[in-house]
């Protein structure tokens, strides 16, 4: 094991190193595996904010960039309306996570693993007087995912928030925030990470392994930088069938009730999409791989099918044969997010059907890959 | 920009042992060849690691709070009440924490708001959408680096707002790191690490300021992109 220090200092690397009748030295090689290093563990770039949160229950789907990338930082943060010279009698707050994987193993709030703040403790609001956009309490803690990832076997997971108050409608959880950190050290024994000191002048011109050392070892950790894709849409609503959550009764594919842009209009996403294999800027309506997921609750006792468009030539992409009156993430489903030539832009949208009684869904998890 | 692709170079991953693996040893691959290969998926992947998505939402059916005063032609930060949604019933306004990354060696993204708003059905209001960045995470104020727009159409448009991130816009976090908790003593110590990060704001505001004449945000996406 070798672990050297990494920063985030990128370079442009030069073709001119490539050139005929130029050498390709070491200098080049270090170079390459420092910025391989950082596009592989300095720029995670999944996770989830949640926001503008009254009381409930919350769930929000997680799945790791990679098992180089260690830990991640999540928090909490409150907003109040409460003016000075409130009472503050009963003005509290509490935020519960488990984390559960789609094997159904849990970590419990009251494990150690899951850090302070987010143990359902009991926080007593206070008074604020300054802007109200300024949170007035927050919890703040970070993930070790290693040490998670030894009971939450399955990569899918479910980060599960349970948010109370005390006794009145005066403030908000406006941000519920969880995001990988970047890696500041590269570890050889890690499953990504080049030493760059293998390519020092001197050293021999190797293949090497993608497992230790060479060539190889760089290109699998541009291997491991291919694999940080972001989450294109994750949201959350309330697991509460009584609440205002996306619904419909249609017994053919149809906008849902709460999640219309207009009457019979899903409401749209306009989202980036990182350009990986396809051409750009020309465009593809193949688009890139991705896969999505979705929280569901089917009660009445149908079957549903829920589907995401994306404009790729294969859309839409349902997920089907949904049933069961509790929630529940579906399997994953793989799509493509095509890029449209000018800006890289996909534009998403859900529609729904059910065979019988009502579907709801909680939460939707769009991930490219 | 010395990305000419524009794309990865598609091969099999390093770990395969087969002989379609050009970078295996004993393949007949020059070292030049090598090179533009990695040289070429390395400067992509240096650009479009700084690019993402950092905040999805459904946004808000019926917000009507009012700009604070009367509101700039432009708005700005200051028109914004920025009272918590769901306190304030009206209100509608977001806090985002992002890290940001440089585009290559020598650019910053440009954090661009998409949304579609609706106007109020009365066609006489207008819908003001304000996305401003902080460097400290301090209040978004008049003095915040902002983009503004202003919607009046009444059947609702795509809105797209395009703020250029600067250096100024950033602030390097230096983190120490404990993870989980413990009992007694401290936790356990983990990796510190470092960021450039800033705190985004979007806001919006609606000039009935009545809950008879709202306005509607939907389809809410916040990212990273090329500058």
């Amino acid at each position: 094991m070798t672990t050297r220090a990494l920063l985030n200092l990128p370079a442009d690397l030069p073709y001119e190193s490539g050139k005929i009748t130029r050498t390709v030295r070491g200098g080049d090689m270090m170079n390459a595996a420092m910025q391989a290093n950082i596009v592989a563990l300095a720029r995670p770039s999944r996770g989830f904010e949640l926001a503008n949160l009254a009381p409930g229950h919350y769930v929000a789907s997680y799945r790791r960039s990679h098992d180089a990338i260690k830990q991640a930082w999540i928090m909490w943060s409150m907003r109040t309306a409460m003016p000075a010279g409130t009472a503050l009698a009963g003005e509290t707050l509490s935020v519960d996570l488990t984390i559960t994987d789609a094997l159904g193993n849990s970590v419990a709030s009251s494990d150690a693993r899951i850090p302070i703040g987010f143990k359902a403790e009991t926080y007593t609001a206070f008074q604020w007087y300054g802007h109200p956009g300024m949170a007035t309490l927050c919890g703040v803690g970070w993930l070790d995912l290693d040490a998670l990832a030894t009971t939450l076997t399955d990569p899918s997971w479910s980060f599960e928030f349970t948010i109370a108050w005390g006794v009145s409608n005066i403030w908000r959880v406006d941000v519920l925030h969880m995001r990988e950190v970047a890696r500041t050290v590269v570890d050889t024994s890690d499953t990504y990470g080049v030493d760059h000191a293998d390519f020092q002048p001197g050293q021999p011109a190797s293949a090497g392994s993608s497992t230790t050392v060479g060539a190889l070892r760089l290109a699998q950790t541009i291997d491991g930088a291919v694999a940080t894709q972001p989450d294109i849409l994750t949201l959350a609503w309330p697991e509460d069938i009584t609440a205002t959550i996306p619904k419909t009764t249609a017994a053919a594919y149809a906008a849902m009730t709460n999640f219309e842009q207009s009457a019979g209009v899903p409401m749209r996403f306009r989202v980036p999409v990182r350009p990986l294999y396809t051409a750009y800027p020309s465009g593809s309506a193949a688009g890139e791989a991705a896969r999505w997921r979705v929280r569901y609750y089917v009660a009445g006792g149908g079957t549903a099918d829920i589907e995401l468009l994306t404009g790729s030539g294969g859309s839409p992409y349902a997920i089907t044969g949904l049933t069961g009156a509790a929630w529940a993430w579906s399997a994953w489903m793989t799509c493509a997010l095509p890029t449209d030539g000018t800006d890289t832009i996909a534009t998403l949208s859900v529609k729904a059907q059910t065979s019988a009684g009502t579907v709801y869904i909680s939460g939707i998890h769009v991930q490219q890959t | 920009m010395s990305d000419t692709l524009g794309r990865l170079v598609a091969r099999v991953p390093a770990a395969t042992s087969s002989t379609s693996n050009l970078f295996a040893a004993s393949r007949a691959m020059l070292a030049g060849l090598w090179h533009t290969f990695i040289a070429s998926d390395l400067n992509h992947l240096m650009m479009i690691s700084a690019t993402r998505p950092v905040f999805t939402h459904q946004g808000m059916v019926g917000f009507y709070r009012g700009p604070t005063g009367t509101a700039s032609p432009t708005p700005t930060p200051a028109d914004v009440v920025w009272l918590p949604p769901g306190v304030d019933a009206g209100a509608l306004n977001y806090r985002v924490p992002l890290r940001v990354d440089s585009y290559g060696a020598s650019a910053l993204p440009t954090l661009r708001l998409r949304c579609w708003v609706k106007a109020p059905p009365s066609g006489i209001e207008t819908v003001g959408v304000v996305l401003c960045v902080t460097a400290d995470g301090g209040a978004p104020t008049a003095d915040a680096h902002y983009i503004s727009g202003t919607v009046t159409n009444t059947s609702g448009e795509d809105v797209t707002l395009e703020l250029p991130l600067r250096v100024e816009d950033l602030r390097a976090l230096s983190q120490n790191v404990t993870l989980g908790t413990t009992a007694s003593g401290v936790p356990a110590i983990g990796e510190p690490y470092a960021e450039s990060v800033t705190t985004a704001w979007i806001g919006f505001f609606n000039t009935s300021d009545k809950n008879s004449d709202t306005a509607d945000a939907l389809g809410i996406v916040l990212s990273l992109e090329m500058p």
